[in-house]
């Protein structure tokens, strides 16, 4: 079968795969990356309480694999009246838990600001938010970057994981194509490949966002 | 003006401003001078509330500064908003450069004015420009601080300080971090605030740069104002033995 022939059976699926994959994983990385700052905005503002909530939060994503809240968020939303579309409750699931790894990350980078910037924006009066969004934030941001890009790989691998509730992503699309053609290993390999390009790709992106920053 | 009575603060057990007293008048340059670990930076930080302080009253044009006694008689912190909007009658300088370095010269002057004092974008630039300009430094305004030397960082952030519109500015050793030849562009825009009539309270361990700019030197020691006066009093007739004896060993 040339090549030709076998894009024109084959592509449509394995595009579909990529782009599920993509869009999933681009999806719930910026939510991640959104929820851990939220995250550490608690931690440092709400008091001994807010940091308390955060760790046991923090605790319990980090102790339980990220299939339980993939498979409690599909199933029990319905039950109470949230019937979300599979992809959304995948996203959450991924969000939830990657936000708390990313929440301790950020929290890591924290240290690497100077502790004379607080007073300096103490005696310039500004308020606990703005210290947060224009000192804090920008900065641990650009400090956690290259983390932030491992993290980032994790959680694009982990998309493969809704397959288990149906979302036709890479992984599902391997599976499907093996049981359609029988040719064992052929679907998974082409998938491999698609995951290496997928996260080669997502390392140039945060490495050269890492480069692009000029004030370090 | 501005009024100390009675200041007093320790960290822990150990206290190390015991009872400081000082007047400062409008448009008066006033350097603290005194052996390292006595209490300069303690006291100017106190006056700002980077530190909180146990005893004492600080005045600023007569609106008491950061703490309140009740009628019961009990002594209490100003609520945080409150303390902010007092403190932006106030600059402080530091010795060690603490400018923002993920903003610009620029970013870092205005920031203060665009949302402490919630100045609008384009005046807050409009008088960020005028200050860099006057510090020297118009050609800098969208380096990074990495990108330039101590002297220029200085210069920035005194510039920070005053885009405030302070009553007063307390400098902490604002020079000792930097390379000999870099002190003096530091030390001409000190010069230059004075016709500002803006208050001034310097510590430095410069004692020619403080008989040339203050209008008072006050020698700590012991937690106290040990003598007060003039320059030419406290540095050609000091009576304090501690303070001749500081005086013999800077001037080596
Ligand atoms: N945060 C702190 N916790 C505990 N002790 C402190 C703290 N800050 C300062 N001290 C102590 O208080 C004393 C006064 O310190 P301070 O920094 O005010 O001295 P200084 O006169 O500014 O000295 P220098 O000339 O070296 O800057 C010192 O003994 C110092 O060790
Ligand atoms: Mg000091």
């Amino acid at each position: 079968m040339g090549f030709a022939r076998w894009a024109a059976i084959y592509g449509p699926t394995y595009a579909t795969g990529l782009a599920w994959t993509a869009a999933t994983a681009l999806a719930a990385a910026g939510g991640a990356i959104a929820w851990g700052c939220v995250l550490l905005l608690i931690r440092l503002s709400a008091g001994r309480w807010g940091a308390l909530g955060v760790d046991g939060y923090v605790q319990l994503f980090r102790n339980t694999p990220v299939l339980l809240p993939i498979y409690l968020i599909y199933f029990a939303f319905p039950m109470i009246g949230l019937p979300w579309p599979a992809v959304v409750c995948g996203a959450l699931a991924l969000i939830l838990q990657n936000g708390a790894y990313i929440s301790e990350i950020l929290r890591g980078s924290v240290n690497a600001i100077d502790r004379v910037q607080f007073d300096a924006a103490r005696s310039l009066g500004l308020a606990p938010w703005n210290t947060f969004r224009k000192i804090v934030l920008p900065q641990v941001l650009v400090y956690s970057i290259p983390a932030l890009g491992n993290q980032t790989v994790l959680l694009l691998k982990d998309t493969s994981l809704l397959s288990a509730i149906s979302i036709t992503e890479l992984t599902m699309q391997a599976k499907l194509l093996t049981e359609q053609t029988g040719a064992a290993y052929e679907a998974f390999i082409v998938v491999a490949l698609l995951y290496l390009l997928l996260v080669s790709g997502t390392e140039v992106v945060f490495r050269a966002s890492h480069r692009a920053v000029r004030w370090r | 003006m501005i009024e100390i009575r009675g200041l007093q603060k320790a960290f822990g057990a150990v206290g190390v401003l015991r009872g400081i007293d000082l007047d400062i008048a409008d448009g008066e340059v006033v350097a603290l001078i005194g052996r390292s670990g006595c209490g300069k930076t303690t006291l100017l930080r106190c006056i700002n509330f980077l530190e909180t302080y146990e005893a004492g009253e600080i005045r600023l044009d007569g609106q008491p500064l950061w703490y309140r006694t009740g009628a019961d008689g009990v002594r209490r912190r100003m609520g945080d908003a409150e303390a902010r909007r007092m403190r932006q009658q106030m600059g402080i300088v530091f010795q060690q450069y603490n400018l923002f370095p993920h903003m610009t010269v620029l970013d870092n002057v205005v920031l203060g004015p665009r949302f402490s004092q919630g100045v609008s974008a384009l005046e807050a630039e409009a008088l960020g420009r005028r200050l860099l300009a006057r510090v020297g430094l118009e050609g800098k305004m969208s380096a990074y601080p990495a990108q330039l030397s101590g002297g220029q960082q200085q210069r920035v952030a005194i510039a920070r300080a005053l885009a405030m519109r302070p009553k007063v500015l307390l400098l902490d050793e604002i020079t000792s971090a930097l390379d000999p030849e870099l002190v003096g562009e530091v030390e001409d825009v000190i010069r230059s605030l004075l016709s500002d009539r803006i208050m001034l309270v310097l510590v430095t361990h410069a004692v020619g740069f403080a008989r040339e700019i203050a209008h008072r030197i006050a020698y700590i020691a012991d937690g106290a104002i040990a003598e007060l006066g003039k320059p030419a009093e406290v540095l050609d007739r000091p009576k304090d033995p501690g303070l001749k004896e500081f005086l013999r060993r800077v001037r080596s």
